[in-house]
C-alpha cells in the first residue's frame, strides 16, 4: 500500500499529486533504461557485424548475424567453460543446502547461547575479504594436485557459502511454527525424522530461494575461480575476462560471450523475481 | 463544536461497496457511536469524515460547510487510532505538540496547550518518555491528548478500547465520557462492542454491511429495535428469536405458542423476547416448555437454557435459583414484552399502534 | 532440541566452515609471520612482511582509494535508492514489477559481464563516449587518475544502487500506516511527513544498509580487475592483494596484506557490534 499517496480512486483530483506520480514514473523510466542498457547494447553488440557494430555515429538498423555466437560456441568451445561453470555450481548447491538446510533448522529451534555464537561467527566469517582464505587454498591445492579441478572450487564455494546459507535458512525454519514437527515427535519420531517427515514437505519456498543465492554466488564468483583454475575448471566469469577487453577485435565475441552468460540468470529473474527480491531485503528488514 | 452531516454517504471500491447510502445527522457536542460486526462499514464511514477516504457519492458536511474535496489537515478534526498511531521516535511531549508545529501555531503557546492537554489526561508525569516506555493504556492517554490539544470541532475514534485489557476499558470508557462533556467536542466513535455503545453514546447507528439499519438512543434501539439484526446485536445474552408461523392469530413454534394482539395467519415469522424478560414457571404455564439444556450461573444472575424444537432460547434468573439440567420445565414472560420480525426481511412488525407488536 | 541434537545437525556446517573458512584462514595468518625463499621454504620473518608492506606507497594508495570509494559511493547508492524507492512507492504492481525487473540486472548479472558491458559504452567508440562527445564532454576515461576512479565509483554506483532501492522500498513498506495517517490529520504535508515520520523511522535500517555496503565496498575486487586493472590508482584492497600476491608473485607478503584487510574491517565491524550489544542490552 502507498504510504504517501492516496490511493483512493475517488480522492479529488489535486494537480500536485499527478505531477509527483508522472515524474516519478519519467524518473523511472530514465532509471530502467540507465539500468538496463549496457546490457541492451552489449545485446546489440552480438549480433551485429563488426562494421555496425564500432560504426560511429552508432547504428541503430542493420542486418542481424549470429555468427559471433556460431564462432564462440562452435569454434571456441564456450560450451567448455559452461560445463565448467555447471559442474560447480550443481556441485555446489548439492552439498551446501543440505548441510545449511539442517543447521539453519537447528539454529532456529535451539535456544541455547551455542547457537547464537554460532551465527555471530558466521557473520563475522560472512565479512572477511575471500584473499583471508584463497591463498592458504592456492598454495595447499597446488601441494596436493587439486588445483584447477572442480572439487576444489565446489569445497570453496560451499565454505564461503555457509554464513550466508545458514543465516537465510534460520530465517526461512523460524516462520515455520514448531507444533508442526513437535506433533511428529509426540508421535514417535526422533527428531530427525520428524525434521525428515514434517518439515522437508513445507519447506521448499525457503529452499528455493537460498538455492536462488546459492546459484547466483557460484555462477558469478570471479576472484575464487581466477586463482584457483588454470585451464581445465575455469569457469565463465574467468573465461570471459580473458576475451581481451582491451582489443577491440575481439569485441563482437566478447559480447556474444557476455550474452550467453546472462541469458540463465535473466530467465532467473524472470521466473523468480519475488523470491529473488524477498531474499535480498530479507536480511535487512527484519534485523 | 461542530454540526455534522453525513447525506447519502456511498463507498465502493469497483463493485464492492464498503458503505451503501448513508445518512446521518450529528448535532453539536452529540456523542454518536457507529456499532457494528467488522466489515459493516463502520471505520470507513468515520475515514471519510476525517478526510481519509473519500466518498464515492453523497455529502459530508461540517458545520454546513461541504468538505468532501478537503484534506484532512483542512477539517478541523482529531483522530485517535485503533493503534493509537504515535509517533515512535518522539518523547510524549514532543507526541503531543507535534500538530501544533505543524499547523504552525506560535510557539510561545506551545507549552501552555501540551501541559494542558497532559493535565487532561493525566499524562503529566510521562511527558519525557518515548512511546515504547508506556503501557497501552498510557499510550492511549496521550493519543487523547494528540487528539486534545487542537481543540479541533470533532473528535474521530476508531475502536480506542479494543486494545486495552478489561478491566482498563471499563475506566477508560468512564473517561472518555467525562472528556467529551468536559470538552464539549462532537464526538464520532467506532466500536463493536456494544456494552461501549450503550454506555457512552448520545446516540447509536447500528450498522450491517455497509447501511445503517437503526439510528436512535441506546434506550430506544434496546427496547425498540428496528430489525432482526439490531435486535439480535444489542443486548447480552443476545434476544431470544424463534422462527415459527402464526394461525388464527397464535404464534406457533415448537415448544412455543403465544396469542397475538391481531388476529393474524401467516407463515415465515421470527418472535423475540429479551432473556432478562423471561422467568422459570412449571411447564404448561408459560408460553415455551421444554427439558433444560443447560444452566450457567453468572453470580449476579443465572443464565437458563432450554431448546425447544433445536432453538436455543435462553431466561436470565435470579441468582439462587436452583435447577437440574434434564428436567422439564416452562419459560413465561409478560405477553407485552415479545417483539416480532417479518422472518423474510428482518423487518420489525408493528401489527397494531400500540404496544411492541 | 538439546544441546547433543543441535551439534548433530549444525555439525556438518560447522565442520566446513571451521576446516574450510576458520583453517585457512588461521593459516593465512601465522604465514603472514614468515617469508618465503627462492627455494620455497617458508621461514619465519616475524613482522617483516608488515613492514615492507607499511612502507610500499602502493598500499596506502590502495587504502586511500578504498576509503574514498566508500566515502564516495555508498551515500550516493542511498540517496539514488532513496529517491528511486518513493517513486517506485507511487507505481502500480504491474509498473513496479517491470521496473523492479530492470533495476535487478545490473545487481544480478554476473558482475564481470556488467562490468564488461558498462565499460564498452565508455570506450573510445563506444555509445555513452560519442554521445559525450556530441555535447562537447568527450573524455578519455582511463587516461588519468580521476577519470580511472569517477569510472570505477560510477560502475559501482550502477551496480550497487538497487540493492539500496529494494532494501529502502521494502523498509518504506513497513512504516506503519497509522503514523502516517495520524501525520496526515495531524496536518503535515509530504516533506514534513517524509522528515518527521517516515526518516526517522528508515534511521536504523538505512545504518544497517551502509554498513552492509561498507562491507563489500570495503572488498571490491571484480569491477576493478576488468574496468582498470587497478592501473591508475583504482587498486583496491583487494586488488591490490591480488596484485602482489599472484601477480608479483610475493606470497609471503600477501598474507600480511590479507591480514590488515581483516584487520581493517574488523576496526568497521567494531561500532556496528558495540551499537548491536547495546541495543540487546536496552531490550532487556
Amino acid at each position: 500500500m502507498s504510504i504517501d499517496a492516496v490511493r483512493d480512486p475517488d480522492a479529488p483530483r489535486r494537480p500536485g499529486e499527478r505531477l509527483a506520480t508522472y515524474a516519478a514514473f519519467l524518473f523511472l523510466c530514465l532509471f530502467a533504461v540507465y539500468s538496463a542498457f549496457p546490457f541492451f547494447w552489449t545485446l546489440l553488440t552480438s549480433i551485429k557485424e563488426p562494421v555496425d557494430a564500432f560504426a560511429t555515429p552508432p547504428v541503430w538498423v542493420f542486418d542481424p548475424t549470429l555468427s559471433h555466437y556460431a564462432s564462440l560456441w562452435l569454434d571456441r568451445g564456450f560450451g567448455w567453460y559452461f560445463l565448467n561453470t555447471a559442474i560447480v555450481t550443481a556441485g555446489t548447491l548439492l552439498i551446501s543446502i543440505p548441510i545449511g538446510a539442517i543447521a539453519g533448522y537447528a539454529l532456529a529451534r535451539y535456544p541455547g547461547r551455542l547457537g547464537f555464537w554460532l551465527l555471530i561467527l558466521a557473520l563475522v566469517f560472512r565479512a572477511l575479504p575471500r584473499t583471508a582464505i584463497l591463498l592458504p587454498f592456492y598454495q595447499i591445492s597446488r601441494s596436493f594436485g587439486i588445483y584447477d579441478t572442480h572439487i576444489l572450487l565446489i569445497l570453496v564455494l560451499v565454505s564461503i557459502n555457509q554464513p550466508f546459507t545458514i543465516w537465510m535458512m534460520r530465517s526461512f525454519f523460524m516462520t515455520i511454527p514448531a507444533e508442526i514437527e513437535e506433533a511428529a515427535m509426540v508421535d514417535g519420531c526422533s527428531r530427525f525424522k520428524a525434521f525428515l517427515k514434517a518439515i522437508v514437505p513445507v519447506m521448499w519456498p525457503g529452499v528455493i530461494t537460498t538455492s536462488l543465492f546459492t546459484f547466483l554466488l557460484a555462477y558469478n564468483e570471479f576472484l575464487m575461480p581466477l586463482i584457483l583454475t588454470a585451464t581445465k575448471a575455469t569457469t565463465l566469469p574467468v573465461a570471459i575476462s580473458q576475451f581481451g577487453a582491451e582489443d577491440i577485435r575481439f569485441w563482437s565475441l566478447s559480447a556474444a560471450g557476455a550474452i550467453s552468460i546472462t541469458l540463465p540468470v535473466v530467465a532467473l529473474i524472470l521466473i523468480f523475481q519475488k523470491r529473488i527480491v524477498g531474499g535480498l531485503v530479507q536480511g535487512a528488514v527484519k534485523g | 463544536m461542530a454540526r455534522i452531516e453525513l447525506r447519502n454517504i456511498v463507498k465502493r471500491w469497483g463493485p464492492v461497496f464498503g458503505v451503501r447510502d448513508v445518512s446521518i445527522d450529528i448535532a453539536d457536542r452529540e456523542f454518536l457511536v457507529l456499532l457494528g460486526p467488522s466489515g459493516c462499514g463502520k471505520t470507513t464511514t468515520m475515514r471519510m469524515v476525517a478526510g481519509l477516504e473519500y466518498p464515492s457519492s453523497g455529502d459530508i458536511l461540517i458545520d454546513g460547510r461541504r468538505v468532501n474535496d478537503l484534506e484532512p489537515k483542512d477539517r478541523d478534526v482529531a483522530m485517535v487510532f485503533q493503534s493509537y498511531g504515535l509517533y515512535a521516535h518522539l518523547t510524549v511531549y514532543e507526541n503531543i505538540r507535534f500538530p501544533l508545529r505543524v499547523r504552525g501555531v506560535p510557539a510561545a503557546e506551545h507549552d501552555r496547550r501540551v501541559r494542558e492537554a497532559a493535565r487532561m489526561v493525566e499524562l503529566g508525569s510521562l511527558l519525557d518518555r518515548k512511546p515504547k516506555a508506556l503501557s497501552g493504556g498510557q499510550r492511549q492517554r496521550v493519543a487523547l491528548a494528540r487528539a486534545i490539544v487542537r481543540q479541533p470541532a470533532c473528535f474521530l475514534m476508531d475502536e480506542p478500547l479494543s486494545n486495552l485489557d478489561a478491566k482498563l476499558r471499563v475506566s477508560t470508557r468512564a473517561e472518555i465520557k467525562h472528556l467529551q462533556q468536559t470538552l464539549g467536542v462532537t464526538m464520532i466513535y467506532v466500536t463493536h462492542d456494544q456494552v461501549e455503545a450503550m454506555t457512552l453514546a448520545h446516540r447509536v447507528a447500528v450498522m450491517e454491511h455497509g447501511v445503517v439499519r437503526q439510528l436512535g438512543t441506546p434506550t430506544e434501539i434496546y427496547d425498540d429495535p428496528a430489525d432482526i439484526f439490531v435486535a439480535g446485536f444489542i443486548g447480552s445474552p443476545a434476544m431470544n428469536l424463534v422462527r415459527g408461523a402464526a394461525q388464527d392469530g397464535v404464534f406457533h413454534a415448537p415448544g412455543l405458542s403465544l396469542p397475538l394482539p391481531q388476529h393474524i395467519t401467516r407463515g415465515d415469522l421470527v418472535l423475540g423476547v429479551r432473556a432478562e424478560d423471561l422467568g422459570v414457571c412449571a411447564p404448561g404455564e408459560g408460553q415455551f416448555a421444554a427439558d433444560i439444556f443447560s444452566i450457567e450461573p453468572l453470580g449476579d444472575s443465572t443464565l437458563v437454557n432450554i431448546k425447544p424444537g433445536g432453538a436455543l432460547v435462553t431466561a436470565r434468573v435470579a441468582k439462587d435459583y436452583r435447577g437440574e439440567a434434564g428436567a422439564n420445565t416452562g419459560l413465561r414472560a409478560d405477553p407485552a414484552l415479545f417483539y416480532l420480525f417479518d422472518g423474510a426481511t428482518g423487518a420489525r412488525l408493528r401489527l397494531t399502534g400500540q404496544g411492541r407488536i | 532440541m538439546r544441546t547433543r541434537t543441535f551439534l548433530g545437525f549444525a555439525g556438518p556446517s560447522i565442520l566446513v566452515m571451521v576446516g574450510l573458512m576458520a583453517v585457512p584462514f588461521g593459516l593465512t595468518i601465522w604465514l603472514s609471520l614468515h617469508r618465503l625463499t627462492f627455494r620455497g621454504e617458508w621461514l619465519w620473518g616475524g613482522f617483516g612482511n608488515y613492514e615492507f608492506i607499511l612502507t610500499d606507497p602502493d598500499f596506502w594508495r590502495a587504502l586511500e582509494f578504498t576509503l574514498v570509494f566508500c566515502a564516495v559511493t555508498i551515500p550516493a547508492k542511498i540517496l539514488l535508492g532513496f529517491v528511486t524507492a518513493l517513486a517506485l512507492q507511487r507505481m502500480g504492481t504491474l509498473a513496479r514489477t517491470l521496473f523492479i525487473a530492470c533495476m535487478l540486472l545490473p545487481f544480478i548479472v554476473t558482475p564481470v559481464v556488467g562490468t564488461l558491458a558498462f565499460s564498452w559504452l565508455f570506450r573510445d567508440f563506444g555509445v555513452v563516449n560519442y554521445w559525450l562527445r556530441d555535447l562537447g564532454l568527450g573524455v578519455n576515461w582511463w587516461a588519468n587518475e580521476a577519470n580511472s576512479r569517477t569510472l570505477v565509483m560510477l560502475h559501482y554506483v550502477w551496480h550497487g544502487t538497487p540493492f539500496a532501492t529494494l532494501v529502502l522500498f521494502a523498509g518504506l513498506q513497513t512504516v506503519p500506516r497509522d503514523e502516517i495517517e495520524a501525520a496526515i490529520v495531524d496536518g503535515a504535508g509530504f516533506w514534513y511527513r517524509l522528515s518527521a515520520v517516515i526518516l526517522p523511522y528508515l534511521r536504523s535500517l538505512i545504518i544497517f544498509l551502509a554498513l552492509m555496503m561498507i562491507m563489500d565496498a570495503y572488498r571490491v575486487f571484480d569491477s576493478i580487475a576488468i574496468l582498470t586493472r587497478g592501473l591508475n590508482g583504482t587498486e583496491s584492497l583487494m586488488y591490490y592483494n591480488y596484485r602482489v600476491a599472484l601477480v608479483d608473485n610475493a606470497l609471503a607478503r600477501g598474507y600480511a596484506i590479507a591480514c590488515l584487510t581483516v584487520l581493517g574491517i574488523l576496526v568497521l565491524l567494531i561500532p556496528f557490534l558495540v551499537n548491536t550489544w547495546n541495543e540487546q542490552k536496552a531490550l532487556r
